[in-house]
């Protein structure tokens, strides 16, 4: 009987702003080193912060999309430690007076609901970013620092590493449909840090935790988890539980442990004391209102309403809210008129597919293209097959595509009489499996049929062929 | 009011200076003699007064606009030892 | 030619009427800052340069008909702590001896769009902690009333550049006296303005809250210019405030104190000050109500908690905003050293002098851990209730009138054996800073010694034009030399 996990995850989320937080420097990412840079995130002496109010609003948009109470008052603090990625040697922060408190997010993990409390969610700003080299120099670069950044606490609610995957996962999309951040973790706009201890279950203590850093991945994330929860785990059972210190540790992901973390200094005293160059933070109630109607349908959301509207199964339903965007595109399709299922079955082979070759997210594809591919299909005017060369047609060439199936030469041979000569001639020439036939040998009808398609070049219409082959077959020769 | 060498020691990294040994004690009698002056601080009632009241003061913000700066030069031309456009250091150890 | 005498307005009329070009006034104002400055001390670094293009520029200008103001082509000293393009901006300290600003000074860029020549940067306690200047890495200032004896400080070298007769404006900072202080040891108008009501922009930081540039001049007249010039509201200054000055601004300060309501605190005026100090003041109220002004005595308790509390709040700002300095992006770097946490330690222990380390360390302190309600906390709430007692008084009074130091001007090498009796010294100034209040000080009188005695006219939030209008009466009544060049007998 193993204990019981108790599971806190602190997430940074660099937001989508198009300036810092705190000056108007751009905030691409990949930049030539300290080049999106000014005096101000430089920490020049003399200079001072202004306020970003996207910064603002996206918070308290994010506190809206996790269910959290919004504080109409807030202010920023100064956090002080010294670190060289930190040029004024203090970060502003919110300590005690955060823009959000209290929220959830709900989820589901291998069918039962889960809900996660959030504890708070507040603003500050990025560090910059340093490379250590091998000739025992490290290298900074200011380009990150005043990067806009909200901070989100969660309650230790996480009882396992699957559970902490999958919320990460369902915080990732909310973030991403409400537009707040793109919530990349490669680039680093979305950093997760952990926590752990481990009790009895049943209990209701919190035992000492330690912190996890170093994760780059939501699999890292899960992995570290679980070895760290091992770690204590028998630590524990040994009876040598007061092995178990309040620190931090760093997950190596190539070695697969986690380690003690040298400490910078002793426990960190951060000074914290109210910015006195930020005046406070006052929102208006009709702001945070107009905010909460310009929430976009989050994912659960979204998730019951095509549940309700359309006859898709549970796995259609979840590809297609994994994006947004995805999910957007899906509805502007079905718009055009376009049959929910068959909409459904293009865009999650056929569209993610091409997704996965493209640079940009978003399907290459018109959606009102793709609806008059549809119908082209249900009309018989082209074939499926055929309709998937046009599909990969349609990126390159934004046509109709009733002009392009022309071009392509792919329209299918519909026409009954010109058919059927084919099919006799066929039939002609095919003298051993027409004898097949009679003798009994059903399967021969697919042969011929395969051979009618070979004779038109894909074009023949298949039911129309099969219809035209078997009742020139039964003709033939009357039983 | 208790303020050793010690406290002053723990200060001073807290702060990311050093003294030389002798230099300590001295600073500590002066720190002492200031603190201890600052002690009339306590004597005053202010318990209920509220230093997060913050209503009479505005909130400040600016728009989303990008500003390049123009002279990036001008910001590193203060730095000691730059390589290949990043600021060079002693290497840093976690 | 002679700038003896010179006003602001003389120097305009001379330009406008073609005795001298904006190119002379400034060969003048180096000419005299060449002869003189060995000896006092004035100023860190000139400027020669950049001062003649703009000198030339306005020369220009006038030639083409055309003015940006009373202040175009007329030279100005900025203390080394206002940072501007081109010239070193030092703060008095060994710690930015190198450090060249990759910009301007929000208050800078508004003095060169008015056309200002500014000639150089002005000597200062270092990082603006000191009231005497002595506390600079560089050299001491000297009081050109008399060279034995203290400019005060922080702004000690924007005062006697003045003083001196050097220039007819310098702009200082002022946290806790540095501009009113200096001001009142070298016999100049020295105006401290409202918390926001000039850009703390470019201005390096030693109390955020505290913090305020503000004019020195021999006048109140050029005091009232160069305010105008420099005032209001700043995109790159969250803290600076809306409110523009009046279209009549020099009429309303012209219009004649009569009227005004000014208040004495009786507890101002006991044991600890100076009597010569004490009567000068008492004689120019005196002076105040021959206006016209009424002048009353009320309660306003002056408690030394209030210096307690400014130097917490005040040490703990600069704690963090001087940790910055650790040698990695600009600044002062030690030679010798192996790992990061060296580089930081030996460059701040090395580059920072005394004072500004012993209040770093009581910033530090009262910010700690297990600290901060005792000290931090305590101080700020202590703030509010000093804001309070002086709204009290000005529900009554349009002023308050205080003395600007409770000690006359000090011999040089007298004081900075004792920090704290520095510190108490600063009794009739903190309290300003901590309540956000504008306060203007001026000449009073002359001591027997003949040295410059001053006080202080402390107002209402917003309210420097009426602080403005009293002083520019009060000044024409006592009509006292403005310069220590222009004192009798000189």
């Amino acid at each position: 009987m193993g204990y019981e996990a108790v599971i806190g995850l602190e997430i940074h989320v660099e937001l989508d702003t198009a300036s810092k937080i705190f000056c108007g420097c751009p905030t691409t990412f990949g930049a030539a080193p300290n080049t999106n840079v000014c005096p101000i995130c430089m920490g020049m002496p003399g200079t001072l912060p202004v306020l970003n109010e996207d910064v603002v609003k996206l918070a308290v948009k994010a506190g809206l999309a996790m269910d959290c109470d919004i504080s109409m008052t807030n202010k920023t603090d100064r956090k002080n430690y010294f670190y060289p990625d930190l040029p004024k040697a203090y970060q502003i922060s919110q300590f005690d007076m955060p823009i959000c408190g209290k929220g959830e997010i709900k989820f589901d993990l291998e069918g039962k609901e889960k809900t996660v409390g959030i504890t708070r969610i507040h603003i500050e700003e990025d560090p910059g970013k340093m490379i250590h080299t091998d000739d025992g120099v490290s290298l900074v670069d200011y380009n990150r620092s005043g990067v806009a950044l909200i901070e989100i606490v969660t309650e230790p609610d996480i009882r396992s590493s699957e559970e902490a995957v999958a919320f990460l996962k369902t915080l990732k999309s909310i973030l991403q449909y409400a537009e707040i951040s793109d919530c990349k973790m490669e680039q680093g706009s979305l950093r997760c840090d952990a926590n752990i201890s481990i009790r009895d279950h049943g209990e209701e203590i919190l035992n000492t935790k330690v912190e996890i850093k170093n994760l780059n991945s939501f699999k890292e994330v899960g992995k570290a988890l679980e070895k760290e929860y091992k770690r204590q785990s028998d630590l524990t059972r040994f009876g040598e539980g007061h092995k178990i210190k309040q620190e931090t540790r760093k997950w190596d992901a190539a070695k697969g442990r986690t380690m003690t973390m040298r400490t910078k200094e002793d426990a960190h005293d951060y000074r914290f004391f109210p910015e006195p160059d930020l005046p406070p933070i006052h929102l208006e109630t009709a702001q945070v209102k107009a905010a909460q109607h310009a929430l976009p349908e989050l994912p659960d959301a979204k998730r019951d309403r095509f549940h309700d509207a359309y006859e898709l199964t549970s796995q259609e339903v979840e590809v297609l809210i994994s994006e947004k965007f995805i999910a957007d595109y899906f509805e502007e399709v079905v718009g055009y008129g376009a049959s929910p299922k068959k909409v459904a079955n293009w865009v999650i082979v056929e569209g993610l597919r091409l997704l996965k070759s493209s640079e940009v997210e978003e399907i290459p594809v018109k959606p009102s293209h793709l609806a008059k591919l549809i119908e082209l299909v249900e009309e018989g005017t082209v074939s499926v097959t055929a309709a998937k060369e046009v599909f990969e047609a349609l990126v390159e060439h934004d046509e109709d595509p009733l002009d392009l199936i022309d071009r392509m030469g792919l329209k299918q041979n519909n026409s009954a009489d010109a058919l059927g000569s084919i099919v006799e001639a066929v039939l002609a020439e095919q003298a051993k499996a027409v004898e097949d036939y009679h003798a009994g040998r059903l399967e021969s009808v697919g042969f011929l049929m395969g051979q009618v398609m070979k004779a038109t070049k894909g074009q023949a219409n298949p039911r129309m062929a099969k219809e035209l082959v078997v009742e020139k077959l039964k003709a033939c020769c009357p039983d | 009011m208790e303020f050793t060498k010690e406290t002053v020691k723990h200060i001073a990294k807290l702060s990311k200076l050093e003294f030389e040994e002798d230099k300590y004690d001295a600073f500590q009698k002066e720190f002492v003699k200031i603190m201890d002056h600052f002690e009339n601080l306590s004597d005053v009632k202010l318990e209920d007064v509220d230093i997060n009241d913050l209503e009479d003061k505005k909130s400040v913000l600016r728009s989303d606009d990008v500003h390049r700066f123009e002279d990036l030069q001008a910001l590193t031309k203060n730095v000691k030892k730059m390589r290949d456009g990043y600021i060079e250091i002693p290497k840093v150890v976690d | 030619m002679e700038l003896k005498g010179l006003r602001i307005k003389d120097m305009q009329l001379g330009l406008a009427e073609g005795k001298f070009t904006s190119v002379d006034l400034l060969n003048a104002v180096y000419k005299r800052i060449d002869a003189l400055d060995g000896e006092i001390g004035a100023f860190l670094s000139l400027t020669r340069e950049s001062a003649l293009e703009a000198a030339q520029s306005a020369d220009d200008r006038r030639k083409k008909g055309v003015s940006l103001g009373p202040l175009d082509g007329i030279p100005v000293a900025i203390k080394d702590n206002i940072c501007m393009v081109g010239a070193t901006a030092t703060c008095g300290s060994k710690m930015l001896e190198d450090f060249y600003p990759p910009y301007d000074a929000t208050v800078v860029k508004k003095l060169k769009k008015a056309g200002a020549v500014i000639v150089g940067k002005t000597n200062m306690d270092e990082f603006a902690m000191g009231s005497s200047t002595e506390n600079s890495y560089y050299k001491k200032t000297k009081n050109p009333w008399d060279t034995s004896k203290v400019p005060g400080g922080s702004s000690g070298g924007a005062a006697a550049s003045v003083a001196a007769g050097m220039v007819p404006i310098s702009f200082g900072s002022d946290t806790g006296g540095s501009i009113r202080q200096p001001a009142a040891f070298c016999g100049t108008v020295g105006l401290k303005p409202t918390y926001g009501r000039v850009s703390r922009y470019g201005l390096i930081a030693y109390g955020s809250s505290l913090d305020q540039i503000g004019p020195l001049c021999p006048t109140v007249e050029e005091t009232a210019l160069a305010f105008e010039a420099v005032a209001g509201m700043d995109r790159y200054d969250a803290t600076s405030v809306h409110s523009a000055l009046q279209d009549d601004f020099m009429d309303y300060v012209k219009s004649g104190a009569k009227g005004l309501k000014v208040a004495i605190p009786t507890e101002y005026f006991g044991d600890g000050l100076d009597p010569e100090i004490k009567a000068s003041i008492l004689a120019a109220a005196d002076q105040l109500k021959a206006l016209g002004v009424t002048v009353e005595y009320v309660s306003l308790p002056l408690e030394e908690a209030a210096l307690s509390a400014y130097y917490v709040v005040a040490s703990a700002e600069a704690s963090s905003n001087l940790a910055r300095f650790d040698g990695i992006r600009y600044g002062y770097r030690t030679d010798e050293f192996d790992t990061i946490d060296e580089l930081m330690i030996k460059s701040r222990s090395e580059g920072f002098g005394e004072e500004v380390k012993r209040r770093i360390m009581i910033g530090t302190y009262a910010l700690s851990s297990g600290y901060y309600d005792a000290y931090y906390k305590k101080a700020m709430q202590y703030r509010k209730t000093m804001e309070a007692a002086f709204d009290k008084i000005f529900e009554k009074y349009d002023a308050v009138l205080s003395p600007a130091s409770p000690v006359l001007p000090f011999g040089i090498g007298e004081k900075s054996d004792d920090p704290l009796a520095m510190y108490l010294a600063d009794i009739y100034t903190v309290n300003i800073n901590m309540a956000g209040l504008p306060a203007l000080a001026m000449p009073c009188g002359v001591s027997k010694d003949g040295l410059p005695i001053g006080m202080q006219f402390i107002g209402r939030k917003l309210e420097e034009p009426t602080l403005l209008r009293l002083a520019y009466d009060l000044e024409e009544k006592l009509d006292l030399p403005k310069t220590a060049q222009e004192k009798e007998g000189a």
